[in-house]
């Protein structure tokens, strides 16, 4: 039964409306992009991404096949592997991705929250690592495991953050830290579509109108920050 | 079957030392392969680009 002109709003209406005011589809999943993105340095958000989605499918497939497939069977190193390598470009590119956002100064514009939520998901990425490295079930994972909890210790987290416990270290690892980042890369996502990719620094001696005329964006609205 | 690496990483890292600063050999080299390559993707030119300086 659809709703009359007058008639209030349900919940799912408002819900979608809302939605669709916040992400337009076209903002969304847009036409184009700024010309000013024509450079390398912006394509590393995306292969952290890609670094994402191979992390997650081979630790899915470690998860379901346990350690001693992991450690005594030649296709479980190479998962283990897949997976170990897989972080390590995960950081890699990360990394780069801040620098190139951070030399371009890329909360501007009321993009702060994009920043915050890619400097967070930085920030939870090490702990998700950190928790892989103890899970490893081997003498690596309890020497960073004994290593690591006396300084854990010291700051009185190790009663509910306990690196000796194999169980719960796990858990944060395969479960509570991956749906945390992920949430936190859509969230960031989102909101670069919502605000537009950041333009470049405006040149001395062209100014901000020299720069709408050398790298003026292509896509409807791309560039311009959402209210 | 075992496959010999390029280079043997079956023994403890190797570190340097300068005065406080301590690190390992590999993180110094991924450290520095982060900085080439993003100088790289700043300098190399993207395909398809087209660079108009001074042009309406």
């Amino acid at each position: 039964m659809s709703a009359g002109a007058g008639a209030k709003k349900s919940w799912t209406v408002r819900l979608r409306e809302a939605g669709v005011a916040a992400m337009p589809p076209e903002r969304l999943l847009p036409d184009g992009q700024p010309t000013y993105m024509s450079s390398w340095i912006y394509v590393f958000g995306v292969l952290t991404i890609a670094a994402l989605v191979v992390i997650i499918g081979s630790g899915t497939i470690l998860g379901l096949k346990g350690p001693a497939w992991w450690h005594y069977t030649g296709i479980g190193h190479f998962f283990n592997s897949i997976h170990l390598w897989a972080v390590e470009m995960f950081f890699f590119f990360m990394v780069i991705h801040l620098w190139g956002k951070f030399f371009m100064a890329a909360w501007r514009g009321g993009r702060s929250r994009v920043w915050m939520s890619g400097t967070i998901t930085f920030l939870v990425s090490i702990a998700a690592a950190f928790t892989g490295y103890v899970s490893q079930q081997n003498f690596d994972s309890q020497w960073i495991s004994t290593q690591a909890k006396d300084g854990l210790n010291s700051t009185g987290i190790g009663a509910f953050f306990n690196v000796l416990n194999f169980g719960q270290m796990y858990t944060y690892h395969v479960l509570l830290l991956p749906v945390v980042v992920i949430a936190l890369v859509s969230a960031h996502i989102l909101l670069v579509r919502r605000h537009g990719i950041v333009p470049p620094l405006p040149l001395p001696e062209l100014g901000a109108q020299g720069l709408a005329g050398a790298g003026a964006p292509s896509g409807a609205g791309a560039a311009e920050p959402a209210p | 079957m075992s496959f010999a690496a390029i280079i043997n990483l079956n023994h403890p890292a190797s570190y340097v030392h300068w005065g406080f600063f301590q690190m390992s050999i590999p993180n110094l080299v991924v450290i520095g392969l982060m900085i080439v390559v993003f100088a790289a993707a700043i300098a190399l030119p993207f395909p398809g680009s087209k660079r108009k300086r001074g042009g309406s």
